[in-house]
């Protein structure tokens, strides 16, 4: 190869340099949108809210009375479950015990499942 | 052959070719070298929401220096603050305490930016901000900060939330009436005893609330809530056919006894100097200290501002003893007459009865907070 | 060639700004904060919230007035424009998931525009859909649904 022109070896090696720094750039500058996309999505994704609602109306529903035909807690329990399911794509489950004698205090084992988010908490009452 | 090809070898390429891969894979751990001159605008609305949510949804913290259970809106010295968050708790979020916002966005207190950046926007990079608070029948939003800029963008969040207020009671001549309290007899010294119970106020029932998580919002706290009590129509509890001339009367004293947990012995206590100054008379505007003339009109108010029983137990009861002194000049031997007195009955309750206390209300508002 | 292949990348994923998601998130934040404000009890007695008496009641109109002054109220002097469309998913006898409309801002949802659902959960005395085959006591949980967007 002795003896051929290099000149134009050059060029093209910086063409391709050039090129590719642009390429480095260029995604550089594209991955910055995706920052605030990613915050906003994380925050969507969190079911607080709902992890929150469940929250409270477990509660509440623990001081219903269960007495007679209408069967007030288990019915409301009943429905918190079931609806959990099909409208808030969480499986819901939970557990409850009442004061006793020896413990005056009421208890309830909240068990929370989206299938993104786990949430567990054991309740007492003061 | 010509000489102008652009020949390369095959393994100048393919050399060529791995230094490009390499120098790329290194090339993309640089971005941290852009930082500095990274676009903060994407970030603003991500401050903005956490700075809403830490306002609206958190009861804030104070320094590690406090100690006991006070709230950081009594605190004196700002270095006792550590985090702003004007929720009544940490289980009733978007319920906002009446006396956490009046400090919040108090000027003399907190100067903007510095004392606001440190304790609730958070950050390494000096964002500014506005944040603006507006109750539903006022005219005009409060707000801290710089003025939202109109021609650049800016990140924005709006919380709608609850304000919850403070409990009062007005002890007129229906509930005098009602309560009995009026002695037979004629003393001089009329005692007069109002009980706060915090055991039963912090702990106890308040009515038909099912949920027991959420009721914070509807408690009153003698720790740090503000509790007026106003004593009016107090001519109408003499005898005036007996005692037919107008006498004098002045509240001669206030005394303040608290019990402790678990312990029935009353201890005294006196307000700090900060607070000496309660008492209102015949609907005045500077408060005063006990003992004071009543005047012809006879009515005054207390005002125990939020942090006047902060040095209390939470769980004990707070008894207060009004004396009033009665003379008349005009009778001879001056025995006294009656008048506002409760030591034959029981003490006035400061409670969850709607009755005798006007509870907390809470009234609807909007809170925006932008960053740039 | 090398910036031909990129642009073919890249074309496939435009960027706008609704993609960041970011308005739907502070759609989502607002719309949760009035639902959940219609759900507290303005007091102690008789602690009952307005969103249980409006379920109860299934009364539509309150529910459009008060959700709309919430959740358009703004601390200046302009308002904003958020419409919605709300339901009621209930349990029925047979254990069967069914919703029933509750209210909705009058206006239709035009596609094109992002929407976001939020939801609460009521305990009510009241058998849904109707209490004809049942009596209307005994207390149920449902969930109240709502979609709001910008207009």
């Amino acid at each position: 190869m002795a003896g051929l022109k290099d000149d134009a070896q050059w060029i093209v090696l910086m063409g391709f340099v050039v090129s590719f720094s642009l390429f480095f750039i260029a995604i550089v500058i594209n991955q910055s949108t995706v920052i605030g996309q990613t915050t906003a999505e994380a925050v969507l994704e969190f079911p607080k809210d709902d992890i929150r609602g469940v929250r409270d109306v477990i509660i509440q529903s623990e001081f219903l009375d269960n007495a007679g035909i209408f069967k007030n807690k288990t019915n409301v329990q009943n429905d918190i479950r079931t609806l959990s399911l099909s409208r808030q794509n969480s499986v819901v489950n939970l557990s409850s015990t009442p004061p006793t004698a020896g413990n005056p205090y009421s208890s309830i084992d909240i068990h929370y499942n989206n299938g993104v988010t786990v949430y567990n908490e054991i309740w007492r009452s003061k | 052959m010509t000489e102008d090809y652009g020949l390369m070898s095959i393994d100048f390429l393919v050399g060529f070719t791995i230094f490009m891969i390499t120098f790329i894979w290194v090339a993309t751990l640089i971005p941290g070298l852009f930082i500095g001159l990274q676009s903060h605008t994407i970030d603003y609305d991500a401050v903005a929401y956490r700075t809403g949510v830490i306002l609206v949804e958190d009861p804030g913290a104070v320094g590690p220096l406090v100690t006991g259970n006070q709230p950081w809106e009594i605190q004196n010295d700002k270095r006792d603050v550590a985090r702003f968050g004007l929720a009544v708790s940490k289980e009733t979020p978007r319920i906002l305490d009446e006396n956490k916002v009046n400090r919040f966005f108090c000027s003399t207190a907190f100067s903007y930016p510095e004392d606001y950046q440190k304790r609730v926007i958070f950050g390494d990079i000096p964002y500014r901000f506005n944040i603006s608070l507006l109750a539903v029948g006022e005219d005009t939003p409060r707000t801290v900060g710089d003025v939202v800029p109109d021609n650049y963008p800016y990140g924005y969040i709006r919380r709608d939330v609850k304000i919850k207020g403070s409990s009062n009671t007005t002890i007129g001549k229906t509930m005098i009436r009602a309560h009995g309290y009026n002695n037979t007899g004629n003393v001089t010294f009329n005692e007069f005893r109002i009980v706060i119970n915090s055991s039963h106020l912090l702990t106890g029932d308040i009515g038909e609330i099912v949920n027991p998580n959420g009721d914070a919002a509807y408690r009153i706290n003698p720790n740090g809530d503000r509790i007026i009590i106003n004593i009016t129509d107090l001519d109408e509890t003499r005898n005036k056919i007996a005692h037919p001339n107008t006498p004098n009367v002045n509240l001669s004293n206030v005394k303040f006894y608290q019990t402790h947990t678990g312990d029935s012995n009353l201890y005294a206590f006196s307000p700090v100097a900060a607070f000496e100054n309660y008492v209102y008379v015949n609907w005045g505007t500077t408060a005063v200290k006990p003992p004071v003339d009543l005047g012809t009109d006879r009515n005054l108010s207390m005002i125990f501002e939020p942090g006047f029983f902060s040095s209390t137990d939470k769980y004990g009861v707070i008894y207060i003893n009004l004396t009033f002194e009665i003379h008349d000049p005009t009778e001879i031997p001056d025995n006294g007459q009656q008048f506002l007195n409760n030591t034959h009955t029981r003490p006035f309750d400061y409670n969850y009865n709607h009755a005798n206390v006007t509870q907390p209300a809470l009234t609807d508002a909007v809170m925006e907070v932008a960053v740039w | 060639m090398l910036m031909t292949a990129y642009i073919v990348v890249n074309s496939t994923s435009v960027y706008t700004l609704g993609d960041t998601h970011i308005s739907d998130m502070q759609l989502e934040v607002l719309g949760n904060d009035a639902l959940n404000l219609m759900n507290t009890a303005p007091n102690s007695t008789p602690g009952k919230s307005p969103l249980q008496t409006i379920v109860e009641t299934d009364d539509a109109e309150t529910f459009r007035s008060m959700f709309l002054a919430i959740v358009n109220n703004r601390a200046g002097p302009h308002r904003d424009h958020v419409q919605f469309v709300a339901n009621v998913s209930y349990v029925d006898l047979g254990g069967s998931i069914n919703s029933i409309v509750l209210s909705d801002s009058l206006r239709p949802l035009v596609s094109g525009e992002h929407a976001v659902r939020v939801s609460d959960w009521v305990i009510v005395e009241k058998r849904f859909p109707d209490c004809s085959a049942q009596s209307c006591s005994g207390k149920h949980a449902v969930l109240v649904e709502v979609l709001l967007w910008r207009d």
